[in-house]
């Protein structure tokens, strides 16, 4: 089985100076890794790299098989669509809409059947609790995050890449929401990449990676 | 979950600048359609006026204003014809029929034409459709015999078996008072010297509607037409020379006309004349004359002289074949007219499309305001759609995370500034009806001119079509500014 993600001699080059490479990273189809380091270090652009929303200098990063650096455009967006979740310190769900609403916008630009998208939705939010008609903003920030972490997986990804998903939480409710996303994760069959800068999480998972230890990233030299 | 639901959620979203910029061009809209309906409805008002005359003849200076005054009833023309020139120009074709028409007396703010019978029997206020008289009633026959347009009747209340003095001059309504309505008690007291002062300012105040009922009583006096002339004229001697001095309009009590007819509505503007018997106007004009020449006044209207009997103008139509309005002798007739400096000839159908060409550039401006507006409609829908991709940058970036593509996320923003030009324009042509109406009734009842509100559908489809094109265009700048939103660096925490 095609790794849920393959990292290959990525070089990237932001406009204003900061570099990443990364020689190597590879997670298989499943795999739950976490990805530690300071704030600011580059764990979030190699998310966004990861994801396709940022262009590579060099390398290659493949999901589940497929070269999303090779691809472009409509193409990218779709792959993306299909084969990626992401999930962020902030919710960014869309505002005034139905946790059903939000969960659905993500099967809009994804391959799965229309007629489908309610119950998905409401599959996953059942299971995560979350009343699926209730307005995004009359939940609390925990049930949020959860609707965000629903809408992750609706369109069966192969890899979860969530930015710092608990750094808005408690550290009690942040526990179980780490909890929740690595139970649904397993069930679901999705990888999973965590970035945090908190430490505590390490032991909830089996495969930890610092991110200076996995890349070399430089701020400008002048 | 739809694209569309996405459009709608962020339109309600910003409902405020939404509603404005959806009224700002439906105002536009409504403007332009009413614009373009009323001149197209205004046209074809003018055209239907016409009626069937095919000439009109008159002592105004100018073809176009022989129309407006002989057939549209602006003004009295103020050069007459002699009865001699009225016969020879009757005479002097086979015409289909010729009626001559006497302007100048108003009834209440109404004009009134002093003409024959002819004039409801064979004039047809709108092509093909005659007049009717209401029943009961009958056209004019004696000299003192007046039938009331249906706008008269109703603004007045008057009725066949009433009875009334015309004004002499125009344009007099006394606010609304009871101006040259025979009131039982004044009509009949010649020596009352209090009643008689009051001509100025033609007001019988006092004498509501209700007085009217009495009329019927008055009809049983024995009182016929020319024993109204015959006391009254020679009571009122003085007074009226005074009056008629200042050339400003005044009652004529000396001749009291009887309403013998009411006609049916015509949609037309001649709903809104009185058509009297052409002698018993001479009447009223000899009265004037010859006091002021200071001989006694005449009793019946036997006396006129030729002097008397003037018009101010003929309607007049060639023979055409059953079913057609077009008559190859039309041509020939206005040229032979047109030789005769004497008189202006007007054909009624050119001066329309004179009087259209010189509204036309006025026009013009009105369809260059509405499109003006709308175009800073378009302009609001930009700048508001630009501004809100600030806010919602955010927002666009996480589409782009869920799989959306670029070009989505452009066709999401026009359709949503196309969505509101389509509100804005049905709101518009909703808008347009309404006002539309509004406008047609103030017009019809100010001017007389009766247009039918009817709103065009092919060039409202146009200008629908257009705004909603107009309003998409208005997205694109705001669109691409949508479809290049970097997307890493609006997802950062908001911290």
């Amino acid at each position: 089985m095609d790794p849920a993600l393959d990292i290959r001699d990525l070089h990237f080059r932001r406009p204003g100076g900061f570099e990443i490479d990364v020689p190597e990273l590879r997670i298989a189809a499943g795999e739950q890794v976490l990805l530690t380091g300071p704030s600011g270090c580059g764990k979030s652009t190699l998310l966004m790299l990861a994801a396709g929303l940022l262009d590579l200098g060099a390398g290659s990063i493949s999901i589940a098989g497929q070269a999303i650096s090779e691809v472009r455009g409509a193409a990218r967006d779709a792959l993306r669509a299909d084969r990626v979740g992401m999930i962020f310190q902030t919710h960014h769900l869309l505002p005034g809409m139905t946790a059903r609403e939000n969960v659905g916008a993500a099967l809009l630009f994804g391959g799965v059947p229309k007629g489908r998208h309610a119950e998905i939705a409401d599959g996953l939010l059942n299971r995560l609790q979350v009343e699926p008609g209730t307005r995004i903003d009359r939940l609390s920030v925990g049930q949020q995050q959860r609707v965000a972490i629903a809408r992750a997986l609706a369109g069966e990804p192969s890899i979860i890449l969530a930015d710092e998903p608990t750094a808005a939480l408690d550290p009690e409710h942040a526990a179980n929401a780490i909890a929740l996303l690595q139970e649904i994760c397993r069930e679901r069959g999705a990888a999973l990449l965590l970035t945090s800068h908190d430490p505590s999480l390490e032991s909830s998972f089996e495969r930890v990676i610092r991110f200076s230890d996995l890349a070399r990233s430089e701020e400008p030299t002048s | 979950m739809t694209d569309l639901r996405l459009v709608l959620k962020s339109l309600t979203a910003r409902s405020t600048s939404t509603v404005v910029t959806c009224l700002l061009i439906a105002i536009a809209v409504a403007l332009l359609i009413s614009m373009l309906s009323l001149r197209e409805a205004g046209r074809r008002s003018f055209t239907r006026g016409v009626g069937n005359a095919h000439l009109v003849v008159s002592g105004d200076s100018s073809p176009l204003v022989a129309v407006l005054n002989g057939i549209f009833y602006a003004n009295p023309p103020r050069t007459p014809l002699s009865e001699s020139k009225v016969t020879e120009i009757a005479g002097s074709m086979p015409w289909s029929w010729a009626i001559p028409t006497q302007l100048g007396d108003s009834f209440r703010g109404f004009p009134v034409i002093g003409t024959t019978p002819a004039f409801l029997d064979d004039f047809e206020p709108a092509m093909g459709e005659p007049w009717r008289i209401r029943r009961p009633g009958r056209n004019i026959e004696g000299p003192f015999d007046v039938v009331l347009g249906s706008r008269v009747a109703a603004a007045t209340g008057l009725g066949v078996g009433d009875r009334l003095f015309l004004t002499h001059g125009m344009g007099v309504d006394a606010a609304g008072g009871d101006v040259g309505i025979v009131e039982m008690t004044s009509a009949n007291a010649e020596d009352d010297p209090h009643d008689h002062g009051d001509h100025d300012g033609h007001d019988h105040d006092g004498h509501g509607h209700d007085d009217h009922g009495d009329h019927d009583g008055h009809d049983h006096d024995g009182h016929d037409h020319h024993d109204h002339g015959d006391h009254d004229g020679h009571d009122h001697h003085d007074h009226h020379g005074h009056v008629h001095a200042d050339g400003s309009p005044h009652v004529h009590e000396e001749a009291t006309f009887e309403v013998v007819g009411v006609l049916e509505p015509t949609g037309t503007h001649h709903d809104r004349i009185l058509v009297a018997s052409i002698e018993g106007s001479w009447f009223l004009h000899a009265i004037d004359r010859w006091e002021a020449a200071g001989r006694p006044l005449p009793e019946s209207v036997d006396e006129l002289e030729a002097e008397d009997r003037l018009v101010t103008g003929m309607l007049l139509r060639t023979p055409v074949r059953a079913g057609r309005n077009s008559s190859a002798m039309l041509q020939s007739a206005f040229d032979r007219l047109r030789r005769d400096p004497s008189i202006t000839v007007a054909s009624p159908a050119t001066q329309i499309d004179r009087l259209f060409g010189i509204v036309a550039s006025l026009d013009a401006v009105f369809v260059a305001l509405g499109i003006g507006i709308l175009v800073s409609g378009a302009i609001s829908v930009t700048l508001v759609l630009w501004n809100s991709m600030e806010l919602r940058r955010r927002q666009i970036a996480v589409l782009r995370v869920l799989g959306c593509t670029r070009r989505r996320v452009l066709g999401l923003v026009l359709t949503e500034s196309a969505m509101i030009g389509v509100v804005g324009a049905v709101l518009g042509v909703g808008f347009a009806v309404v006002g539309a109406r509004f406008a047609a009734e103030v017009l019809a009842s100010k001017t007389g001119v009766v247009i039918l509100p009817t709103i065009d559908v092919d060039s409202s489809i146009l200008i629908v079509a257009g705004t909603v094109v107009l309003a998409a265009v208005a997205g694109v700048a705001p669109a691409v500014r949508a479809y290049r939103t970097p997307v890493a660096e609006h997802l950062r925490p908001l911290d």
